[in-house]
């Protein structure tokens, strides 16, 4: 079963995304800011992670910066996928410069979109 | 001086100066020669003569010496002998016979040892005792010549030469004298050959006296003694010989001097010669008048004045046909001259000669006539200029008056002016914003209470000063100067409103913000001759903008993350709808479709504050155009295929690059896209293009539908703020009223213009131009 990292401060839309794609059967597991993401990233070794900008502690930014510097290269080639709020389109460019492997408007874009491309990076159905 | 006598007067002058040189140098060249041939002549003369008279002196010497060497005169001295006595006779016969057959001795002479004479032609003296002579002492010794003397016992002007009479047995016995008269010399002088008229030639003796005639006096013999420069020559000579201080052959050669021209004892100028003889101390003289020698010469210095002057004459007739040759024609030209410079322009000097001269006086005649055609000109031209200057002054007079009536008008136009100005200082003052007054050369002319309240400045400090000095108007954000508002009222001649976010200094150096604008100021010409510029202080306002930017900024974001929630909860509750009645189904729907709504409006909401609060940042960036339309029209596609609509982009360049604002882009065509969607009926046609203009540095981005259209009435105002299309409104009931308006606020920071063209109920057409490359722009924050 395919293992999905979500990093997400705000826990409605968190669980909401966990309920989302544990529809498709994978197994989700959830860090509510960057700092413990990033631990749980380096333990767990998911299979994608979903990260969040605007979080305490370590931001999504700083964050993706550490993972994609991780001395495992297992870390390092997670894919990662950026969740943020419109308004950041600047950060947004930021993170695929910085190695993130897609993005998606949280406001803009239904859920079912997110599972989705998800499901495709994955290649599961 | 007239010409002629210029050309005369040289000629004549150069001729008289070379023939007289060459007469004056002919003439003492001649004399020079004939004072050589009579010197020579002189010289020849004189030497042949004492040659002669040498001869004479040896012959007779030699004579003598002959006939005292006979045995008939040494048998006298026998006195042994008894034929003594018959010898004495014999001898004395043979005197006798001697005497009568010789031409030149006159008496001859037997002495004996004791001076007696024992034989003698003169028979008176035989027996006479001459032992005291000098004659007889010399003639002891050698043969002797006694100089010249006068024979008191004969009275004949003589001579004497004495011989010693030898014998073999013992010695010397007796002396022969012989006596020659001084006339027989006579003959030798006589010879004048060589020598003219006056030529004359005597003898004198070492004493200087004259022993041979002389021309004027034949008694000349020894009494007369000659003086002259000549015979002290000769006497020099005869002492210099005696005084034998010149060897012999130095005497030979030293007996004669050169002709030399001097005063004789007559008094007479002449040339002389002299020669002295080699037996005697006698000196042979030859003169001759220096009249006589160069009379030749004076016939031809009168020749040679004659011939100068003819010469002369000739040349004087000569330089004068050539001068008058020459003048004629010039003064001809003169004269006519004098008759055009007295106004007769009609006269000819029409010269015929074919030289320089001619050529002159056709030219002359030539330049007459232009003249008087160019005086004909000149006097036509004056005559027109003079008429017009009558009629200017008659202008001028009238204009004069005009310009009077005009002062008059002006001066009650000024009361006038200056009520109307007392009525807008009133106004002035009572205007609640600042306001100053700039003329055409950017000095200040009025100047509010608010201006100098605002500004810091007092009126008497500004007035009249150039508000660039005093006024500083800057950017916030650079610092840069700010007054292009000003600047551009007066190249533009429209108002300018001040840009967002002056600053002014003020007098005290803070900064107050400042918002307004400024207008131009145009005479009944339309001409711009100032510039009014009003301003308040806009502390207040931007401060107020500022909360409400940031208020906006903070509260939309933090808008989001609940809708996002709400509207992810609803899709869950959506999804599983079965479990829900019909009708609560439709309410999650609507608290879906509200919550997006709510998002888009936040979206809208942002973009204008950050729009209007001037804090949006363009950043050029690479875009392939046509590709990235083509991926907003994908994301379209279920929306048109739920309408049926059929949405073509087929007219556009393979690829375009671009450098723009890829939120700035993608804005404008998200907006145009989705509104032709929206507005556009089920099973309507949407075409999309791209174009690149003429330029090539701009394309033209064009949507085209055959939807709704915005009614006439709504057309002016469409781009404006929450402003709709009344139609739309039906449509759509949902609609801020911000799209088009961002619309057209990002085509305008993009550099690029919009427009439509539209018709109700057809279709609207929006046509957007923009630069291929967009200028940067630091405003802080992007578009969303």
């Amino acid at each position: 079963m395919k293992k999905i990292l979500i990093i997400e401060d705000e826990p409605i839309l968190s669980d909401t995304i966990k309920d989302e794609l544990e529809d498709s059967e994978v197994e989700v597991i959830q860090a509510f800011n960057g700092e413990e993401g990033l631990k749980m990233a380096q333990e767990t070794i998911p299979d994608i992670i979903l990260l969040d900008i605007v979080m305490p502690k370590l931001n999504g930014i700083e964050t993706l910066k550490k993972l994609k510097a991780d001395p495992n290269p297992t870390v390092k080639n997670i894919p990662v996928v950026i969740l943020t709020v419109h308004g950041d389109l600047k950060k947004i460019s930021n993170t695929i410069e910085l190695g993130a492997k897609a993005y998606f408007i949280k406001d803009q874009q239904s859920l079912s979109e997110i599972t989705k491309t998800i499901k495709d990076i994955l290649h599961i159905s | 001086m007239k010409i002629r006598t210029k050309i005369i007067l040289p000629i004549v002058f150069t001729a008289l100066v070379v023939l007289s040189a060459a007469t004056f140098y002919s003439y003492f060249f001649n004399v020079k020669t004939l004072e050589i041939v009579f010197s020579e002549h002189l010289d020849t003369a004189v030497s042949s003569r004492t040659h002669h008279i040498d001869t004479f002196l040896e012959s007779e010497k030699e004579k003598i010496k002959m006939i005292a060497s006979s045995l008939i005169f040494k048998r006298v001295f026998d006195e042994d002998s008894l034929d003594h006595d018959t010898y004495i006779i014999e001898a004395c016969k043979r005197v006798d016979k001697i005497i009568e057959t010789d031409s030149t001795i006159y008496e001859l002479s037997v002495l004996g040892t004791d001076g007696e004479i024992l034989c003698s032609s003169s028979k008176e003296s035989i027996g006479l005792d001459k032992s005291d002579t000098d004659y007889f002492i010399n003639g002891l010794k050698e043969t002797y010549i006694k100089d010249a003397y006068y024979s008191e016992s004969t009275g004949k002007n003589s001579m004497a030469i004495s011989t010693p009479i030898m014998c073999e047995k013992s010695g010397c016995l007796g002396v022969m004298v012989s006596k020659i008269e001084m006339s027989s010399l006579n003959n030798i002088l006589s010879d004048k050959t060589g020598l003219k008229e006056t030529g004359n030639i005597y003898i004198i003796n070492k004493d200087g006296y004259a022993i041979t005639p002389l021309q004027t006096n034949d008694g000349a013999f020894l009494k007369t003694k000659i003086d002259s420069e000549n015979t002290r020559n000769c006497l020099k000579m005869f002492s210099d010989r005696e005084e034998e201080t010149l060897t012999q052959t130095e005497i030979m050669h030293k007996d004669h001097e050169p002709s030399i021209t001097y005063i004789n004892h007559e008094g007479v100028k002449v040339i002389g010669s002299h020669h002295i003889t080699h037996l005697i101390n006698w000196c042979v003289i030859a003169e001759i008048d220096e009249s006589e020698a160069f009379a030749s010469t004076k016939d031809l210095l009168k020749f040679s004045i004659i011939r100068i002057t003819i010469i002369l004459f000739l040349f004087f007739v000569i330089a004068f046909l050539l001068a008058k040759n020459i003048s004629e024609p010039i003064t001809k030209l003169r004269l006519g001259t004098e008759i055009i410079k007295k106004g007769n322009l009609n006269y000819k000097v029409g010269t015929n000669s074919k030289d320089e001269i001619g050529a002159l006086s056709r030219d002359f005649d030539e330049m007459t006539l232009a003249i008087k055609k160019s005086q004909a000109e000149i006097d036509q031209k004056v005559k027109h200029q003079t008429e017009e200057i009558i009629q200017k002054q008659k202008n001028i007079e009238d204009q004069q008056l005009a310009i009077l009536n005009v002062l008059e008008d002006v001066e009650n136009e000024k009361k006038l002016t200056e009520i109307e100005r007392d009525k807008i200082d009133t106004i002035l003052h009572s205007i609640g914003d600042g306001v100053f007054v700039v003329d055409k050369n950017k000095k200040i002319t009025i100047f509010n209470e608010i201006a100098e309240k605002i500004s810091g400045f007092t009126k008497e400090e500004v007035l009249g000063k150039n508000y660039l000095d005093i006024l500083k108007f800057i950017h916030e954000k650079d610092r840069t100067p700010n007054n292009d508002f000003i600047e551009k009222a007066f190249t533009l001649g429209k108002i300018q409103a001040m840009k967002n976010h002056t600053l002014l200094i003020k007098k005290d150096k803070t900064e107050v913000p400042v918002a307004d604008s400024s207008a131009p100021i145009k005479d009944s010409s339309g001409k711009i001759i100032g510039c009014i510029i009003v301003f308040r202080d806009a502390s207040a306002e931007r401060k107020a903008e500022q909360i409400k930017s940031d208020f906006v900024s903070i509260a939309s974001h933090q808008l989001r993350t609940p809708l996002t929630g709400i509207q992810w909860v609803t899709e869950r509750l959506l999804k599983n709808s079965n479990s829900l009645p019909e009708k609560e189904q439709q309410y999650v729907k609507d608290i879906n479709l509200s919550s997006k709504r709510l998002s888009t409006l936040v979206d809208s909401l942002l973009n204008v504050s950050r729009i209007e609060g001037g804090k949006i940042t363009i950043k050029p960036e690479k875009i392939e155009l046509i590709d990235f339309i083509k991926g907003y029209i994908t994301e379209t596609n279920p929306l048109t295929t739920n309408k049926n609509i059929q949405l073509t982009f087929d007219n556009h360049p393979e690829k375009l690059e671009i450098l723009s604002d890829r939120s700035g882009i993608r804005n404008i065509v998200q907006s145009l896209v989705s509104n032709s969607i929206e507005y556009t009926p089920q099973n309507g046609k949407i075409e999309i293009s791209v174009e690149e203009t003429e330029t090539k540095d701009s394309f033209l981005f064009k949507v085209k539908d055959s939807g709704i259209g915005i009614p006439k009435q709504n057309q002016k105002t469409i781009f404006d703020k929450f402003t709709r299309g009344e139609n739309a409104q039906q449509v759509k009931t949902d609609g801020t009223g911000f799209g088009l308006y961002i619309t057209k606020q990002t085509t305008d920071l993009l550099g690029g213009t919009i427009r439509f063209e539209s018709e109700e109920n057809k279709g609207t057409t929006f046509f957007v131009t923009l630069p291929k490359i967009s200028k940067a722009r630091e405003g802080g924050k992007s578009f969303v």
